[in-house]
């Protein structure tokens, strides 16, 4: 019969005003993203004082960047890198940098914000790529000496 | 009464209607977002003040701040007075909406007929806006309303015509007073039908808003108009939705009927506009826009024969009642 879409329309509209709202409050409340989700590189630590990385620097993960945003140097007979760049403006979280890695010193993570109020906010160094994994790191160590 | 008094007294009024107009039409705009954020699983506004109240105060606040522009080439006159234009046709037809058994600001016999007409004037506006923009789109757009207004006017109207006949007045009062043993809704609700959309077509609500279709028009007459002036159009298709709702309740819902207390008159009143107003963002949450063709094929093949037959059928009803009485 005429107007029975109509009124089936309506009704899914009042369905939906009488649910609970789907969104999140962003700032506020946020997702939680799955293991599996792509987010941050953290550079893994050996040590905190001196620090230490794991990376030797050897510019694998530079050299299979498709985006090209990762910058590693590294001086002659030194087994750390110097500099160690990433350019989140470029990533796009593909972690290939990650699978490629012989030392597994890189890390993913989950967080995905990264903001910034100019082009240079992006381009991480390697002591604020490691911030947050030397407690990581320190906790997993913390807890192997307790099994030791 | 001496002259000045007779000023300050209309002055007041005029005072009170502005603020009552403001104020209506920034609680329907947040309304309309809460109510359409709901019906889309989501919240709308939620901080300044409870629920996100303020909201639409900071923006009609954001709006008063921002450069006006008036375009290279546009009709100036026409482009800065069309949205002066634009309120004073729902600036005067709240002049004559009792709001409660002798609450009204003027009390004339034809007052339905009068609100009628002056709703009809803002097309004016929207064409001298259209016009005066030198935008295509613009020019679409107010033409797209002057065609959507002359052809949805003749349903609303004869519609109305349904509840005069059956209340032998046009004043508003009287139809509401002649509704005190059954509501219009039951008798006329083909009659409620036709007006209601044909209304929701005059204040351009979302299945009529093809005079400015965003996906067709961008904007259609309001394209090129920024700040207040844009607030203007904003406000007073509000202030339309809620007058239309307003005399949906006045012509087939009995008004304050069963109050005939001021107070718990205009209580009742506003709540029964408050639920029409509901519908009408309910209606616009949920369909998606006419196609111009299939909306003038609405309006000439639908709802005009449908208010015909519906005015023919009430005739010969209110002349058989009649008749059984003896008048």
């Amino acid at each position: 019969m005429f107007g029975i879409g109509l009124l089936k329309g309506l009704k899914t509209t009042l369905r939906a005003f009488f649910s609970k709202p789907v969104t999140l409050l962003y700032p506020y409340e946020r997702v939680k993203i799955g293991d599996r989700g792509q987010g941050l590189i953290k550079l893994r630590v050996t040590s905190l004082d001196p620090v230490v990385f794991r990376c030797t620097g050897c510019g694998i993960c530079e050299k299979n960047c498709p985006q090209r945003c990762i910058t590693v140097t590294k001086k002659e007979g030194e087994k750390q890198p110097e500099i160690y760049t990433v350019n989140y403006g470029l990533c796009m979280f593909c972690r290939i940098c990650i699978d490629i890695c012989p030392f597994n010193a890189l890390e993913q993570t989950q967080d995905a914000e990264h903001i910034g109020y100019c082009k240079q906010d992006f381009i991480w160094e390697k002591e604020k790529l490691a911030m947050e994994s030397i407690y990581i790191v320190e906790e997993k160590a913390g807890s192997a000496g307790d099994a030791d | 009464m001496v002259w000045w008094s007779v000023l300050l007294w209309s002055l007041l009024k005029l005072l009170i209607a502005v603020m009552f107009i403001f104020i209506t039409a920034l609680v329907l705009i947040w309304l309309l977002r809460k109510v359409m954020g709901h019906m889309q699983y989501r919240r709308g506004p939620r901080h300044h003040g409870p629920h996100g109240i303020w909201q639409t105060v900071f923006d009609a606040l954001k709006l008063l701040g921002k450069e006006d522009i008036v375009p290279t080439g546009a009709d100036r006159w026409t482009f800065i007075w069309a949205p002066i234009i634009i309120f004073i046709p729902s600036l005067m037809a709240f002049v004559f909406l009792p709001f409660a058994e002798k609450i009204v600001a003027t009390n004339i016999e034809i007052s339905l007929f009068f609100v009628l007409a002056i709703m009809g004037l803002s097309i004016i506006a929207l064409l001298m806006a259209g016009w005066g923009s030198n935008n295509k789109y613009a020019l679409l757009g107010g033409l797209r309303s002057a065609a959507q207004m002359i052809s949805y006017e003749i349903p609303m109207l004869i519609s109305a015509m349904g509840v005069v006949m059956m209340s032998g007045s046009m004043n508003l009062s009287g139809i509401v007073r002649a509704q005190q043993h059954i509501w219009y809704i039951v008798p006329q609700i083909v009659g409620f039908f036709i007006f209601f959309s044909a209304s929701l077509a005059e204040i351009n609500s979302t299945p009529f808003d093809i005079p400015e279709a965003e996906s067709e028009i961008v904007a259609g007459f309001n394209v090129e108009y920024s700040g207040f002036r844009f607030a203007a159009f904003f406000l007073a298709e509000f202030v339309n939705l809620f007058i239309v709702c307003a005399l949906s309740v006045l012509l087939f819902f009995g008004g304050w009927l069963p109050f005939t207390n001021p107070v718990y008159g205009i209580i009742f009143f506003l709540v029964k506009t408050y639920v029409l107003i509901f519908l009408a963002m309910w209606i616009r949450s949920t369909f998606p826009r006419f196609r111009i063709d299939q909306f003038m094929d609405f309006g000439w093949k639908v709802l005009l024969p449908l208010s015909l037959a519906n005015l023919l059928v009430t005739g010969v009803i209110v002349l058989i009642v009649d008749r059984f009485r003896g008048v």
